[in-house]
């Protein structure tokens, strides 16, 4: 995937064939993250916590499903994606491509999640573990380049 | 206190760049606090009221980072 222009309006990516079947496979992933995965403290002992941390698990279960509503509306907008001799080419705002970074780390951190939190690489992949650690690498893959887009050249 | 801690997951250029986004921080401020994270196991990241340090603590997790909201001792 290459940026091939950007605005302040709008980012265009060209995609090879196989790279935007990779990125609507690890869409389709979302949400990976398990829902009330983290807490709102470590330490505890902070006064109204339990209300604290149902407010929070409840306004990331929210996010989740607005995020997932904006993913369907994109993938079906014929507009984001158009054909062209070799590949693709997507076109994203940079609101689009803000919420696609989060969309994205959810998917890498709730792979690493499923494969059980390592703190290393993996020395060995089998069956079961092979699809989420592809995911994790394929979306921190991705990531990087939309973060390359935003930051543009150094 | 905000806090973020370490995880081996997220790129550090991905922690810096949420950490402008939900802080407006320049690149240079996110980037010393994402080292303080990455070196020394977490950081501070603000020193708020209740309400206000739920709020980035909401922001930090919807961006999926390791952060949490701790009493400042």
């Amino acid at each position: 995937m290459n940026l091939i222009r950007s605005t302040r309006r709008q980012f265009q990516f060209r995609l090879g064939r196989r790279e935007k079947q990779v990125l609507l496979g690890l869409l389709e992933l979302y949400p990976c993250l398990p829902a009330a995965h983290q807490p709102l403290s470590k330490a505890g002992g902070l006064p109204g916590q339990e209300t604290g941390q149902g407010l929070l698990d409840e306004a990331l279960a929210e996010q989740r499903q607005d995020n997932r509503r904006q993913l369907q509306a994109l993938l079906a907008d014929p507009g984001r994606f158009q054909e062209e001799e070799t590949g693709w080419r997507l076109s994203l705002s940079p609101a689009d491509l803000e919420w696609l970074l989060q969309v994205l780390n959810d998917i890498r951190v709730g792979s690493w999640v499923l494969l059980g939190s390592p703190e290393k690489r993996l020395a060995r992949l089998d069956e079961k573990t092979a699809p989420h650690y592809w995911a994790m690498e394929m979306s921190g893959q991705f990531q990087m380049q939309f973060l390359e887009a935003i930051q543009g050249p150094n | 206190m905000v806090i973020c801690w370490n995880d081996p997951v997220n790129y550090m250029e991905y922690v810096t760049h949420v950490f402008q986004v939900v802080f407006g921080w320049a690149h240079q401020k996110a980037e010393f606090h994402m080292l303080q994270v990455h070196e020394q196991g977490k950081s501070v990241l603000a020193r708020e009221s209740m309400e206000k340090a739920e709020h980035y603590v909401h922001q930090l997790q919807k961006y999926s980072l390791h952060a949490t909201m701790e009493r400042d001792e």
